[in-house]
């Protein structure tokens, strides 16, 4: 499928928020080369800030991010994007009123800005092998697509530069399941193409089944990583969910219990 | 009946031209650009001077005028809306009262209240099957269809078409995406003030020069523009076709000075009944 | 110069009494009236055709006041629910209405030669060079009286609860239509008040045509609010000052240009005026004070890249 190199992205000490004070503080989490990373956390942890800094839409109040060995924490979306660095925000994430194919084609125009229709057609064919929904309607407004498929559409337009590494903001939020099923396997392929993912997501028990490793986030620190398959059943992270440093919870984690729903 | 469909249709395609130039801006920026009317009537003496004072033919002089609006309105973009960083459409609606102060009364500063005319050789109207399109008419429709396919051609088959379409779809996700939203927003008011530019010359030939003009047509850009659904430049074209075709019909019924009511009652019905607009189905909200 | 300076106070005092109408309607219950100068025009009119035939003053002034806000609370009750920019270019077309109705019917309105002769109310009791002074001072009463209502409106339970749903659209609209009414309310008593400098300003200039109610009346209010600051009443009467000053200020411009025409000066004026607003528009702090937006697209978010 085309050997994209995937970079890892390292995350040192940063600090991020929207107003006086930081939402995410001093935070280090790395998303190793070629994995899929899973970041979780109850809600207001600070994971979509951490994301939007990561992405370029916040500044850093301290700290670096670094893809592969380069420090990207001064470049904008756009030069990130450049640099390798795709994102999914989790609204608005297509646009709605231009057709699937334009989609696809602005996902690359812009990035790779002098990039020739050849390899434009190559992007477009990768990724419509990855989606192949998606090749049937080219033509169509993609308002008018079901949630699944303008979340592959979604993906799809950041796949679209080439980029060696993924960032997904809750990549599975609002989706009927069959759809969730359907979306991680198009992320694992992603994945088996070469490019590392780093993704937030409510829906741990759908998500630990193709991440390698899951971070926990709380009230913006990262309080471990975990290896995918210890994550849900270890009962410490039950209990930093709940916000209970040290207790047990009594019980053990049951997979719907903590996730896949609102966590408390 | 069918002469003033005909009429009707020839002053809906100037309505159309400076519709689609209060569309783009309005959908690019979410930005109602009270001085669409003082960039027609700008647009309209730029050529006046090219044409009368300096001598050269109308071909050329209108081009001419609308590279100049192109440029008059980037210029004022930058020195006037971007400072107010904001995008409230209230705050940007004043700056362009503002805007419209400045421009109208330099024109009138300049070349005072008289109505005068371009400098065109006259010529016979054509006259078929009982119908009468005189050649003002004639060059009206031909440069503003021609107008309208170029505008069509730059959205949907350009870069900066797909820019401008996906900044007004959503400027978060544009700005993700790669898309250098000052540039696109600089070649969004070119295009809107040489549409303007083009629509005041056309304008000023079917009628004539002064400094009202742009005025007067404000409220029948507005209730073309929102009738073809705002935001959308392509629907923009339609609303001012029927905006120009139903004003024309209700001079055969109403007294002429009360023209532009006909516009204000299709706004007014518009944004009550269906503000989206006719062709505002298709649209998706941000 | 005595003369004169009274007659900019009372310039002054019909732009405060239009600014604090604003206030109200925008300000207060967030409903934006690009078309002040139509409705100021439906109150002068009013009073004028009724005291020109014969009606007194006060009876005149009382109907202003009456068809004015009549007015507004049927435009605002139509665009209730429209969007800030549609509903600005709703009340702008009803003012464009206005001002064709204005000019076309001639029986009514005297078309575009307006009305003259309109009679100076209570002129008989006081003659001559107090004439004016005693005008300014009625003036300045209504003004105060005026301030002083609308201060009550405010702190009343009426006030914050037009302010509650200024704040938040969404809750306005689930709230449905009792509170709605309250809306319809704060912009007709705006109206009354326009109706009321209406009158005022008929009878003070005794001749009125269609061109003295275009759309430079709306933007002086707005200039003069804007000015003002903060949506407070006594920001607004500074704000009036400031924006009459700038006015007729400008007016002076052809005593130090004298190479100028005079059908110059007055465009070179406006040029000034429209200069003036755009300034104000960006040099105030905050841009249009955060008092009158609270729309969250307003928020940039602190990337590098503003969002225009």
């Amino acid at each position: 499928m085309g050997g994209i190199a995937g970079e890892s992205i390292r995350v040192r000490g940063v600090s991020a928020g929207y107003g006086a004070s930081d939402i995410v503080r001093a935070l280090t989490l790395e998303a190793p080369c070629g994995q899929i990373t899973a970041i979780a956390g109850p809600n207001g942890a600070g994971k979509s800030t951490l994301m939007k800094a990561v992405a370029g839409l916040l500044p850093l109040r301290s700290g670096k991010v670094l893809l592969g060995g380069r420090d990207v924490s001064v470049l904008d979306p756009t030069q990130r994007a450049a640099a390798g660095l795709g994102y999914v925000p989790q609204e608005h994430n297509v646009f709605r009123n231009l057709t699937v194919a334009e989609n696809l084609r602005v996902g690359f125009e812009f990035i790779r800005r002098t990039g020739r229709r050849t390899e434009f057609a190559a992007a477009r064919d990768r990724v419509l092998t990855l989606f192949p929904d998606l090749a049937s309607r080219l033509r169509a407004i993609a308002g008018s697509l079901s949630g699944g498929q303008r979340q592959m559409l979604a993906i799809g337009c950041a796949m679209m530069p080439g980029p060696m590494a993924l960032l997904l903001d809750e990549p599975s939020a609002g989706l009927s399941p069959r759809s969730v099923h359907d979306m991680f396997e198009a992320v694992r392929k992603v994945n088996e193409a070469g490019v590392t993912v780093l993704m937030i997501e409510q829906n741990l028990v759908e998500a630990v089944r193709i991440c390698d490793t899951v971070v926990l986030v709380v009230g913006g620190e990262a309080r471990g990583q975990w290896a995918a398959d210890a994550f849900l059943g270890d009962p410490q992270v039950h209990a930093l969910f709940l916000g209970q440093p040290g207790e047990a919870g009594g019980a053990t984690v049951h997979g719907g219990g903590v996730c896949g729903t609102s966590a408390a | 009946m069918a002469q003033a469909l005909l009429n009707g249709m020839v002053s809906g395609m100037l309505i159309a031209l400076a519709a689609i130039a209060l569309s783009l801006t309005y959908g690019v920026l979410n930005f109602p650009n009270f001085a669409i009317g003082a960039m027609i009537t700008t647009g309209a003496y730029l050529a006046y001077f090219l044409n009368a004072q300096l001598g050269l033919a109308l071909a050329v002089a209108a081009p001419l005028a609308a590279i100049g609006l192109a440029l008059i309105s980037v210029v004022v973009a930058h020195a006037v809306y971007r400072p107010l960083r904001t995008d409230d459409p209230i705050a940007l609606l004043l700056a362009s009262a503002g805007v419209t102060f400045v421009l109208e009364n330099a024109v009138r500063f300049i070349y005072g209240a008289e109505v005068r005319g371009f400098d065109q050789p006259v010529a016979r109207p054509l006259v078929w099957q009982g119908l009468r399109l005189n050649h003002e008419q004639l060059v009206d429709a031909a440069v503003a269809v021609a107008a309208m396919i170029a505008v069509a051609v730059i959205l949907k088959l350009t870069r900066l078409g797909r820019a401008m379409r996906a900044i007004s779809d959503s400027p978060a996700l544009a700005q993700v995406r790669g898309i250098d939203k000052g540039r696109t927003i600089d070649w969004t008011w070119a295009l809107a003030g040489a549409l303007a530019a083009l629509s005041g010359v056309l304008i000023g030939l079917d009628g004539t020069v002064e400094p009202l003009i742009g005025t007067n047509y404000l409220i029948t850009v507005f209730a073309a523009a929102i009738l073809g659904g705002i935001g959308n430049p392509l629907g923009a074209m339609a609303g001012g076709l029927v905006i120009g075709i139903v004003e024309e019909f209700s001079a055969l019924v109403l007294p002429t000075t009360y023209r532009q009511g006909a516009s204000f009652v299709v706004l007014v019905l518009v944004l009550f009944v269906r503000p989206q607009g006719l062709a505002g189905v298709a649209r998706f909200r941000r | 110069m005595m003369a004169y300076l009274v007659s900019i106070l009372t310039f002054v005092a019909l732009a405060a009494l239009l600014a604090l109408a604003l206030n109200i309607q925008w300000g207060q219950a967030g409903m934006v009236n690009f078309g002040i100068g139509g409705f100021y025009g439906v109150g002068a009119y009013t009073a004028a055709i009724l005291s020109v035939r014969g009606t007194d003053p006060l009876t005149a002034t009382i109907a202003a006041i009456v068809v004015t806000a009549a007015a507004s609370a049927f435009v605002s009750l139509a665009s209730i629910r429209l969007r800030d920019d549609y509903l600005a270019i709703t009340t702008l077309a009803f003012a464009e209405a206005m001002r064709l109705v204005m000019l076309n019917e001639e029986w009514l309105t005297g078309g575009s030669d307006g009305i003259r002769d309109i009679p100076r109310p209570f002129i008989q009791f006081v003659g001559g060079e107090n004439y004016e002074p005693a005008f300014l001072a009625v003036c300045f009463a209504l003004v105060g009286g005026v301030y002083i209502l609308l201060e009550r409106l405010v702190r009343a339970p009426f006030g914050r609860a037009l302010r509650a749903l200024r704040e938040d659209d969404v809750v306005a609209a689930t709230l449905g239509k009792e509170v709605l009414k309250l809306r319809i309310k704060a912009f007709a008593i705006g109206g009354a008040v326009i109706g009321l400098a209406g009158a005022l300003h008929a009878f003070y200039f005794t001749y009125i045509d269609p061109g003295q109610f275009a759309g430079f009346v709306t933007v002086y209010a707005f200039m003069a609010v804007i000015a003002g600051g903060k949506g407070s009443n006594s920001g607004l009467l500074f704000g009036a000052c400031t924006v009459m000053v700038l006015v007729e200020g400008t007016r002076f411009l052809k005593d130090f240009l004298p190479f100028l025409e005079p059908s110059q000066a007055a465009p070179l004026r406006l040029i000034l005026i429209g200069v003036g607003l755009i300034l104000m528009l960006i040099f105030r702090p905050g841009g249009i004070m955060p008092e009158y937006r609270l729309s969250v697209r307003e928020w940039t978010p602190p990337t590098g890249k503003k969002l225009t």
